[in-house]
């Protein structure tokens, strides 16, 4: 029941934040102004089916038939929607176990993902087991500081990817949580685990720099944050530039509102995650002032508070 | 003449369109939920998956008990918590040549939040525990119990069977009590636990080196036989609501 009400809640507060802020209705017919909608899961485990009605905290939350119409309803109205994943699409119902994840990827591919990265549950089939489910994948997979050069995944994944919609130029990177300790060795076999803040930062800034990205989406896996030193997405957030918006995953963190945070320029950066089993789906509207002038001019300060 | 004039103008119009920036003037962010909206399932994806809901449900459909109260998750104790290494303990106990001193599961394995009070499916146990995990035994002395009780006392208190009790203090397992005597009472234990962690899993390395005793079945296995096992013989599921972790 708590977390019944905290989703409600959840929802209430974020209409009255957004009735609040600039008035949206404006922009719609402003040829300046570019919407970008962001869809995004992550930790969703298999849960194809709704979780049960048996009177448990979760009864009748998410599952992949609501939110593919969800996903369709919000299409409709939106012109350039992009759908992310941040990992750990397998385990945790029976259908993993029975199909080895061939139903999540191929309902994945029919609601229309355009990109997601790898949890440390997405070995739990060994790394054999994601490569055969990879055919099943009309989208890619992307992280940065998996190195998979001498894996049956050398080729298949990759670094970052580039969307292009409406004028607009949408880098993303991914970064994997650390296998050892968490992934038995036998299943994570030879992947080289890199630093994830060096490889997102590298990727982030050639797509900023070189590539001219107008916006750096980093799918995240490394968890929210933690008590300790463990490189979470804060740490990643404030200690890279060049990313707008961490997507995150790996602590099923259910989230009031978005961590609206600095990097280390004082550039804002948006750290978010949206709960797990896709009990909820995560919707940010970003709106880009296309101009002629260096400086935007109609731009508010992103931080709140 | 006047088409080098087009020229140009086409070429100056090129130039001064081309550079255009894409300012990020607001982010608005909200987490959608499909609760009280009336939200209809996509029917073409409803359809699709119901030939591998079938499939699975021949067997996960299955009910293989009665659970007598709602198990819940948390730490450091829970009854399902209780419940589940209890299971593991008694298995352990019955299927080994030797005597089984307690039993853990770390805390990240059981995958639910809660399971219902009612009857109880198979699948359900599949989503409880829902890793190829095989249940091991290990002969751990007297260090390795405090090193190993250290790490639960270190992650805010995981799963423990019957048999033991512990208190954390400064993130440390003290006050160690297995079958009523203190730890060091005997030198040598014998640990019931998932081959994950004595394979170092949860950042448990020094387990690695040690030789197991290996049941070779995954952990939802044992735990759905001995459901079985307890229909068979006419016998309810009990849950001890003992705190265990002080």
């Amino acid at each position: 029941m708590e977390r019944r009400k905290f989703i409600r809640n959840t929802l209430a507060g974020s209409a009255l934040l957004v009735s609040n802020q600039f008035p949206l209705s404006a922009f719609a017919n402003d040829p300046n102004i570019v919407k970008l909608t962001i869809l995004h899961t992550n930790d969703v485990h298999s849960r194809i089916d709704p979780f049960p009605m048996d009177g448990g905290r979760n009864a009748g939350l998410g599952g992949a038939a609501k939110r593919a119409q969800m996903i369709t309803d919000i299409r409709a109205k939106e012109k350039n929607v992009l759908l992310l994943d941040a990992g750990d699409i397998f385990q945790g119902t029976p259908y993993f176990n029975f199909f080895g994840g061939e139903l999540e990827i191929k309902l994945m591919s029919k609601m229309g993902y355009d990109i997601a990265t790898m949890g440390n549950h997405d070995f739990d089939a060994g790394i054999d087991g994601f490569n055969t489910q990879l055919p099943h994948a009309n989208f890619p997979f992307v992280v940065s500081n998996y190195n998979f050069d001498d894996t049956i995944l050398n080729g298949k994944i990759e670094k970052y990817k580039i969307f292009e919609m409406d004028g607009l130029k949408i880098g993303v990177v991914g970064t994997g949580i650390e296998l050892k300790g968490l992934v038995p060795d036998t299943h994570y076999k030879a992947t080289r685990y890199l630093d994830p803040i060096t490889s997102a930062q590298h990727y982030a800034t050639m797509l900023k720099k070189e590539m001219n990205c107008d916006y750096v989406i980093c799918l995240s896996h490394l968890g929210y944050k933690y008590g300790r030193e463990k490189v979470s997405d804060v740490i990643l957030a404030q200690n890279t530039q060049d990313i707008d918006l961490i997507i995150g995953g790996h602590t099923h963190t259910f989230m009031r509102e978005a961590d609206r945070r600095r990097n280390k320029n004082g550039d804002p950066v948006i750290v978010t995650q949206a709960g797990w089993a896709g009990i909820l789906l995560g919707h940010i509207d970003v709106y880009f002032e296309r101009s002629k002038n260096k400086r935007c001019i109609t731009c508010k300060n992103q931080l709140v508070g | 003449m006047f088409k080098n004039v087009i020229y140009a103008f086409v070429f100056v119009a090129l130039f001064a369109s081309c550079k255009t920036y894409n300012h990020i003037q607001q982010t608005d962010v909200v987490y959608e939920n499909t609760e009280g909206k009336n939200y209809t399932e996509d029917a073409s994806i409803s359809e699709f998956i119901g030939p591998y809901r079938d499939e699975m449900n021949i067997e996960m459909g299955v009910v293989i008990g009665e659970m007598p109260e709602t198990l819940r998750k948390s730490r450091p104790n829970s009854n399902m918590g209780n419940w589940f290494s209890d299971v593991l303990l008694s298995e352990a106990q019955r299927t080994s040549a030797r005597a089984v001193d307690f039993a853990i599961q770390n805390y990240g394995g059981l995958r639910i939040p809660t399971v219902a009070k009612g009857p109880l499916k198979v699948g359900t146990i599949y989503e409880l525990m829902p890793f190829d995990n095989l249940l091991v035994i290990l002969d751990l002395n007297v260090n390795q119990v405090q090193m190993l009780l250290d790490k639960i006392a270190d992650g805010g208190g995981w799963p423990i069977s019957r048999n033991i009790t512990f208190t954390i203090q400064n993130k440390k397992a003290t006050n160690i009590k297995i079958k009523g005597e203190a730890l060091g009472t005997k030198k040598m234990y014998r640990v019931a636990m998932p081959d994950y962690i004595a394979n170092g899993g949860d950042n448990c390395d020094f387990l690695k080196p040690l030789p197991q005793d290996n049941s070779g079945k995954f952990i939802r296995e044992v735990v759905i036989e001995h459901l079985r096992l307890l229909a068979e013989a006419n016998k309810p599921i009990t849950v001890d609501n003992s705190k265990r972790i002080n």
